[in-house]
């Protein structure tokens, strides 16, 4: 817990959010995250795991609560575009421009919004597809690509941002198992360096190696928050227990 | 035995129809061009007069000058009103119609569309026939001021309107291009001029006011033409009628309407209530109301009002009318054409680039309408096409496109059949070059890795 010396760089306060009369996705939620943190969320489906971490950059907007990013209240009256600058966000189902090359991709949001130069933007984009490991795929277009590489390119793009945080909405349940490896270790280097990382995943092998807690979710509230050895060695929830029961076979 | 021959049929159907379904489209055209020209060649000219008349092609030289002759010579200064600038001029004899009746005389008339020269000694003879009888393609000459050949007493032969030779001279047979001339025996012969310059001739002219002249047959006029060029040419035939119109009118049109489309599109996908209110109701307003309607409010309710309440400051002719008539109502087409297409683009793709920080303008400017515009580029050049045909609406404001002129053209020849084949032919042949046209670009577009068709 040595990362949390520092002021919060999330702060939610009591957050609901409900979609329609019917579906409360967030029953008051209360979640603070450090700078250089690795927070994993986890949880059953419809858990409103994927709508917490929505909240964050306000792809969602909250009923009831408050989120404060890096000192920015997000609220209707902030330029919510500043500080999206600042948070990357990762999908289930990549989500990448399929009109756009790979480079095209990781240019765009450079230029428009950071208003950098096209040879700096491309200079960036080459060295995060170095770091990705896929330079050769740089003039690709995104159909031409395995789910693995659009992943990879599609964490560039967020990190060509040079993002403050990164959000990861369950980035591997719609890989295949053989590339789910190259993903994961892509992300391993950033959680090694120090990026603050906001995860929801159900990869315990990426928990055990590089989370600093975990956050269980049931039924729009957070049941509990651990390390991950005292996760996996003694859950203190018996809610917590059947989940972990279910998916670790 | 029978059953071989059955089979070898067989094989035979089955293999022409084969070979029919793999016959290029283009063919198709190829085969329904050939079947009208043959078919007009074959049985009347009078398709090519109909083609001349609804394309209105800018075959027409500008006029600079006339010149008078004095005796056999011609002289002719530039004065300030009508100034040549040093350019090439082509200078064409023109048979003076009113001395040459006077005098009883047929002038030599060069025709600057007839390639060869037609003249030359025929024998003397009552019956002459004249082959490749030219249309001259210039509008306005009927069927009865046709250039003809004659011959005159002593077996010379030049050209000549046909009607200044008087009724007793002669009856005409049309048939087939060939016009066969019978002289009656009592027919009084007419003395004609020996024929001495057949042909145009070009004049390069140095500086802006030269005087220039020389000798020419008693009874010619001189004018001199603009020498053709390709972009006066090209200038002049987008201001001409028929087809040329036809396709004014539909790209500005279309223009309008994808201005008019793309906005209303926009607004019926966002989320504030007044704009979406506004954009349905332009969409649900115009679509409901015929097209032909809108063109007439355009032309006869928003015109005259406007000109009224500005006091004549915007006095919009007939053509912007039908412009803003026809791009109004195919706007609202074009909206929910619009609208599908950014609706059918997957809404991770609008959270993704807003995750970026990117505004709702940039993510549909650099990321949606993008991807959108590949999706909506078919039913975009069905909605063109279809445009093309309904722009013959704007004929009822009296704006002389293809329609217009083939109508015309119908009630001064009373040939229905060849005016209105020759509109269907245009369109045809416009239409299907354009779908030819849409399929290229989507082929252009289409991303690589994505199956395709």
């Amino acid at each position: 817990m040595s990362k949390q010396n520092a002021d919060p760089i999330i702060v939610m306060r009591d957050v609901h959010k409900r979609f329609g009369a019917d579906v409360h996705a967030l029953r008051g939620v209360s979640l603070e995250v450090y700078p250089q943190e690795v927070v994993v969320v986890i949880g059953p489906s419809g858990s409103g795991k994927s709508t917490l971490l929505r909240c964050i950059n306000r792809l969602e907007a909250v009923d009831k609560g408050s989120v404060v990013v890096d000192g920015i209240p997000l609220d209707k009256t902030r330029n919510i575009n500043r500080v999206r600058a600042e948070i990357g966000m990762v999908f289930q189902l990549f989500n990448l421009f399929p009109h756009l090359t790979v480079t095209g991709n990781i240019v765009l949001a450079q230029k428009v919004v950071r208003r950098r130069g096209h040879e700096e933007a491309e200079a960036i984009a080459t060295e995060l597809l170095d770091k990705v490991d896929i330079p050769e795929k740089a003039d690709a277009y995104p159909a031409q690509l395995s789910g693995g590489q659009q992943q990879r390119v599609a964490i560039s793009r967020a990190l060509a941002m040079q993002p403050k945080i990164m959000l990861f909405d369950e980035p591997t349940s719609a890989l295949d198992p053989e590339m789910i490896k190259e993903v994961l270790d892509v992300m391993l280097e950033l959680a090694a360096e120090g990026m603050t990382m906001v995860m929801v995943s159900h990869e315990m092998g990426f928990v055990k190696a590089a989370a600093d807690r975990v956050v269980f979710m049931d039924n729009g509230k957070i049941i509990e928050t651990t390390t991950p050895e005292e996760l996996f060695t003694a859950p203190k929830h018996e809610r917590t227990r059947r989940f972990l029961s279910q998916i670790l076979h | 035995m029978p059953t071989q021959q059955v089979q070898r049929r067989r094989a035979l159907t089955a293999a022409l129809l084969d070979s029919l379904g793999n016959v290029p489209w283009w063919i198709v055209i190829v085969a329904i061009v050939g079947l009208l020209v043959s078919y007009s060649v074959l049985t009347d000219v009078r398709y090519l007069d109909a083609i001349y008349f609804v394309f209105d092609l800018p075959w027409n030289k500008t006029l600079i000058g006339e010149v008078p002759v004095e005796g056999e010579s011609w002289r002719f200064t530039p004065e300030a009103k009508v100034p040549l600038q040093p350019r090439t001029y082509r200078l064409c004899a023109e048979f003076n119609e009113a001395k040459a009746t006077a005098r009883e005389e047929s002038v030599l008339y060069t025709n600057p569309d007839s390639g060869s020269a037609q003249s030359g000694l025929l024998s003397r003879g009552e019956r002459v026939s004249f082959v490749k009888w030219k249309v001259i393609p210039r509008q306005g000459l009927t069927l009865e001021q046709k250039w003809v050949y004659v011959v005159s007493e002593d077996g010379r032969a030049g050209w000549a309107l046909d009607n200044r030779f008087g009724r007793p001279a002669y009856e005409a047979v049309a048939k087939s291009q060939l016009y066969v001339f019978r002289i009656p025996a009592d027919a009084e012969p007419i003395t004609a001029a020996p024929i001495e310059r057949p042909t145009d001739k070009t004049i390069q002219v140095n500086t802006s006011t030269p005087t220039i002249g020389g000798p020419v047959v008693a009874g010619s006029w001189i004018r001199i033409y603009d020498e053709f060029s390709l972009g006066r040419t090209i200038s002049r035939a987008w201001s001409s009628k028929g087809v040329m119109l036809t396709l004014r009118a539909t790209l500005l049109g279309y223009g309008l309407a994808l201005v008019l489309g793309l906005t209303a599109g926009l607004m019926l996908v966002s989320s504030n209530p007044v704009t979406l209110a506004v954009s349905k109701l332009y969409v649900e307003v115009v679509r409901g109301i015929p097209l032909l309607v809108i063109i007439l409010y355009a032309g006869f309710v928003l015109s005259p009002y406007l000109r009224e309440a500005t006091d004549g400051k915007i006095a919009l002719g007939g053509f912007p009318g039908a412009i803003i008539g026809l791009g109004f109502g195919y706007g609202a087409y074009l909206a929910e054409v619009f609208r599908a297409g950014i609706q059918s683009i997957h809404r991770g793709q609008m959270e993704a680039a807003r995750s970026l920080g990117m505004s709702y303008s940039q993510a549909m400017r650099h990321v949606i309408l993008p991807q959108a515009f590949r999706v909506v580029l078919p039913p975009l050049g069905n909605d063109f096409i279809a445009m093309l045909k309904d722009s013959s609406l704007i004929s009822v404001v009296a704006l002389p496109e293809i329609l217009q002129q083939g109508r015309l053209w119908v009630s001064r020849t009373f040939r229905a059949f060849e005016g209105y084949n020759t509109v269907a032919l245009f369109y045809l042949v416009i239409t299907l070059l354009l779908s030819l046209l849409v399929r290229l670009i989507e082929r252009r577009t289409a991303l690589p890795g994505r199956s395709e068709e």
